[in-house]
């Protein structure tokens, strides 16, 4: 069962934000959605931190300006307090060995899913 | 393929042996002459092709071996062969000893020895400056791979991600209308692919291909790309406005020129300000005499500054707006350097773009 009902996806493609939150509302009709097509506009909400409850969040790689990398960075800067109110993964169509190996470099990333996400995927967040 | 003429620099101090050396060897070579060591340098500058340089050992001012080392600091390229007479060894031996000569001759010269020494001194050449610039090209071709690599796993494997998604939500839906709204997001998936497959194939047409110069008509080209974007002034009410200024004849690759007019006012078209009532793209095109200006200007959404210098990367994308491969302005940028042309780009966000590409006209 998830840990949480609260989801941030953060993708600049909107064709995969559009699938994600299907997938998840297919799983969890009830769930809190969030979405951000660009992970500058992410960072700063999650320094603010709108559910006071810990959100799944969903990060996709590739992204132009500030990638996923950059922002996971950014987001592992903050305070344990902050940090500790989200469940980060990476969600990409990278297969790229070197994308895999950085983003193992990552404390706080939980894993590492390869889209599609899938309704299994899901449940096992 | 045709063979050009070695071209060959002579230096000597008398003018007898300047005079000499071109009657003997014009026929056979390009011959230019010098008779000290700025003149030398000033004939290098002007003709680059310039592949041997043979010069007189015993000149009053600077002895050849002097002005070898001279001349090798801006031209390392052409092979050096010196001129000396028998009472010279020592000359010689310092010429080879400081690296910069590939052979010597004696003088008085004898004909044989002196076209001997230079065909062997231009094969030296050819596989010395072949080799650079083939090592060059290597170097730019890895790195253009390993970008590439990397970005058609996440370029091609995207959309089908993407599509794969998509096929695997109508597996659950049941509704109509649903289903119809997912099969056009495959449809928007399978076009991104499809525009990308097409700009990686624009872009090995660049590498690869070869240019054909013509004369360019303006009105016919204008007329193409009106076409081209009507769909997008419609659908999107984008006013397009194309201006032709042509006093003189433009001669250059028209190909080249699709490629770059295609690209600019496709962004140009595509970054627009959603909710502005008031869209337009403008195209600017000229002809000036030997070159032609042309100003692609639009009112969209404008580049941040921070990233413009970056906008010509392969691969860089400065926006997450819209769809792109971050491979337009590179294949621009790439096919301007074959035809010797230059951009310009001033923007400002949210207020718009300006591109200005400047090409000089070919014979």
């Amino acid at each position: 069962m998830a840990q949480s009902t609260h989801y941030i996806i953060i993708d600049d493609n909107e064709i995969d934000i559009f699938i994600a939150t299907k997938m998840i509302e297919l799983s969890f009709p009830n769930a809190h959605i969030i979405t951000f097509n660009n992970a500058s506009d992410a960072l700063e909400m999650v320094k603010k931190n709108p559910f006071k409850k810990p959100a799944i969040m969903l990060v996709d790689i590739n992204m132009p300006l500030m990638n996923g990398f950059q922002f996971m960075e950014e987001f592992e800067k903050l305070s344990d307090e902050t940090k500790n109110l989200f469940i980060p993964y990476f969600l990409t169509s990278s297969i790229n060995e070197s994308d895999v190996a950085f983003a193992k470099t990552f404390k706080t990333i939980r894993k590492y899913i390869n889209k599609p996400l899938t309704s299994s995927c899901i449940l096992d967040l | 393929m045709q063979k050009e003429k070695i071209k060959i620099l002579y230096i000597d101090d008398e003018i007898e042996n300047l005079l000499g050396f071109k009657a003997s060897f014009r026929f056979r070579y390009d011959i230019f002459t010098a008779s000290n060591s700025t003149e030398a340098l000033s004939i290098l500058e002007q003709n680059p092709q310039i592949s041997i340089i043979i010069s007189d050992q015993r000149m009053p001012e600077k002895s050849g071996v002097e002005i070898f080392e001279e001349v090798f600091i801006a031209f390392p390229l052409p092979v050096r062969i010196l001129m000396t007479g028998f009472s010279d060894v020592e000359a010689v031996i310092e010429a080879i000893n400081r690296g910069h000569v590939f052979r010597y001759v004696k003088k008085p010269w004898d004909e044989e020895d002196i076209i001997l020494a230079i065909e062997e001194a231009y094969k030296y050449y050819i596989t010395n400056s072949l080799l650079s610039i083939k090592n060059d090209e290597l170097k730019r071709a890895y790195s253009e791979l390993d970008k590439f690599s990397y970005s058609v796993v996440h370029d091609l494997r995207g959309p089908i991600m993407s599509i794969r998604g998509a096929i695997e939500l109508l597996n659950s839906e049941d509704d109509i209308e649903a289903i119809r709204s997912m099969l056009f997001l495959i449809s928007v998936s399978a076009q991104k692919l499809d525009e990308f497959i097409d700009s990686i194939h624009e872009h090995y047409k660049i590498n690869r291909g070869d240019l054909t110069i013509e004369k360019i008509d303006f009105i016919k080209l204008i007329e193409d790309l009106k076409s081209v974007y009507s769909v997008s002034t419609i659908v999107n009410n984008i006013k397009f406005i194309a201006h032709l200024d042509e006093p003189y004849e433009f001669r250059s690759d028209l190909m080249s020129l699709r490629l770059i007019l295609n690209n600019l006012l496709s962004n140009a078209f595509k970054y627009q300000n959603k909710s502005n009532l008031n869209k337009w793209v403008e195209l600017n095109i000229v002809v000036e005499k030997d070159k032609v200006r042309i100003t692609v200007k639009d009112n969209g959404i404008g580049i941040n500054e921070n990233y413009l210098n970056q906008i010509f990367n392969m691969f860089y994308r400065a926006t997450s707006e819209e769809f792109g491969s971050g491979f337009g302005l590179y294949n621009v940028k790439e096919v301007l350097k074959k035809i010797d042309g230059e951009i310009n780009v001033k923007s400002k966000l949210d207020e718009g773009t300006e591109f200005e590409v400047i090409i000089p006209s070919k014979k």
